[in-house]
């Protein structure tokens, strides 16, 4: 079949009255935001009071967020990192999305459990409820870049993508709020620490079809 | 000559006989099995050669677009236009969507050339775009596309028949395939259109539809099978086939 003659020139004529930034341009755009972001993040981190050890040993402080930045960067792989451009297929990124915070929690009970540390007592919903903003405030920056990088680029599955993206950065924030908060009752890691990954990557769900989709005009 | 050639020789370049033909199916299929389907490529106008060769001068105009070289862009459509265009009108059996789809796609490209990545391949990327802007455009119109009955778009290539008889004999086999593809479940048939129309490899056509390499190919084989069954059919209806 023959494609229409004047079909090339109004795709071209269309194009040419529509600027779009080249790689370059993004590339810089991209590093400028990460840059911000990045900073908000640290100074959000230090002004609450950076890392705290207070009553835990060392080596469970240690290993708790240890073992969450090899589950954050597992995810990160499996799902932040694109590889082609309709990113990991559906089930990849929608397993990342679930269980990533489920990972994070099984990590710190096992090792728990293995470096014989005794879990603390409970606290007060109070004080996850500010663990939980506080994870969030971290993670916002970083999310809001992520799904930045992927604007208008995904036409396959674009509410699993903003998913896994959400919990991708909540998993990062949640590896800051382990080095930052002393409570190590399970419910509040869970509530306050873990819990904005599982929110985030809802948020991430809802945005990710109007944010990267790639819809039809009318 | 009936169709004989359909159960002759393959010889190449592939004959004329089968360009009047819409999809072009039979012959493909019953000649060459599975993995040729040349006919159908040179029917649908879309690929002049192998897949190999046209796909990596359009990851590299991308690649060349996304880095700033607006030129690009123009070639960038020359080599991935005529298969978008092919794909949107077996999609839609109409010309003025096939149009209007086309030039969504380029432009949702030309949109986000900035995060292209480097070295990642285009086409599937492009199809994957056009599949979206279809589904949307069709949920839009609310309209079911119909089969098409002699007024199909792919008809326009039509150029001289060897004869009348072979001509309408070929149609006829074309059109029941045509039925028979339309018939085949959506998602065994976009996965037999990607990979044996519009030449995508089985990891593009996948990435394309967002499923596994083996779904892909488990969906395009049963299609396949669902098809050489109807021209087994056909075939046994006009007698035994000469070897």
């Amino acid at each position: 079949m023959k494609l229409p003659a004047e079909l090339k020139a109004h795709v071209l004529a269309a194009a040419a009255r529509e600027s779009s930034p080249d790689r370059r341009r993004v590339s810089r755009q991209l590093g400028t935001a990460w840059l911000v972001a990045a900073t908000t993040t640290v100074a959000i981190f230090l002004l609450v009071g950076g890392m705290r050890a207070a009553e835990r040993p060392l080596t469970f402080v240690l290993g708790t967020a240890g073992g969450w930045v090899g589950i954050s960067l597992l995810a990160t792989t499996t799902s932040a990192r694109r590889g082609s451009m309709i990113g990991r297929p559906r089930i990849f990124l929608l397993l990342t999305a679930v269980a990533t915070p489920v990972a994070l929690c099984v990590w710190y009970i096992a090792f728990a459990e293995v470096s014989g540390h005794r879990l603390g007592p409970a606290v007060p919903t109070s004080a996850a409820l500010r663990c939980a903003i506080v994870s969030s405030a971290l993670a916002a920056g970083p999310f809001a870049v992520m799904m930045r990088s992927r604007l208008a680029t995904d036409p396959a599955h674009p509410r699993a993508t903003g998913a896994s993206l959400g919990a991708v950065a909540g998993a990062w924030s949640g590896v800051m709020m382990d080095l930052h908060c002393e409570q190590t009752d399970v419910l509040h890691v869970a509530l306050g620490h873990v819990g904005p990954a599982l929110l985030l990557a809802l948020v991430g769900a809802l945005l990710g079809e109007r944010l990267l989709g790639m819809h039809a005009e009318a | 000559m009936g169709l004989k050639l359909l159960r002759g020789e393959t010889s190449r370049p592939i004959s004329p006989y089968c360009q009047p033909v819409p999809m072009g199916m039979a012959f493909t299929i019953l000649r060459a099995g599975p993995p040729a389907f040349d006919c159908l490529r040179a029917t649908g106008g879309a690929v002049d050669g192998p897949g190999e060769d046209l796909r990596s001068p359009a990851d590299a105009a991308m690649d060349r677009y996304a880095g700033g070289d607006d030129a690009a862009f123009s070639t960038l459509y020359d080599l991935l236009a005529p298969r978008l265009y092919g794909y949107f009108v077996r999609q839609t059996r109409g010309a003025d969507l096939a149009d209007d789809l086309t030039q969504q796609t380029f432009i949702k490209i030309h949109r986000a050339r900035g995060q292209f990545l480097p070295g990642a391949a285009v086409a599937p990327w492009a199809f994957a775009i056009g599949r979206r802007l279809l589904i949307d455009m069709l949920r839009r119109r609310r309209r079911e596309v119909a089969p098409s009955e002699g007024e199909d778009v792919l008809d326009r290539t039509a150029s001289e028949a060897p004869s009348a008889d072979d001509l309408v004999q070929a149609q006829e086999t074309a059109r029941r395939l045509q039925a028979a593809l339309l018939r085949l479940p959506a998602s065994q048939r976009v996965a037999f259109e990607l990979v044996k129309q519009d030449g995508l490899t089985f990891v593009e056509a996948a990435e394309a539809l967002g499923t596994t390499v083996a779904a892909v190919k488990l969906r395009a084989h049963r299609a396949y099978e669902t098809l050489r069954e109807v021209v087994g059919d056909l075939l046994n209806k006009e007698g035994s086939p000469k070897t």
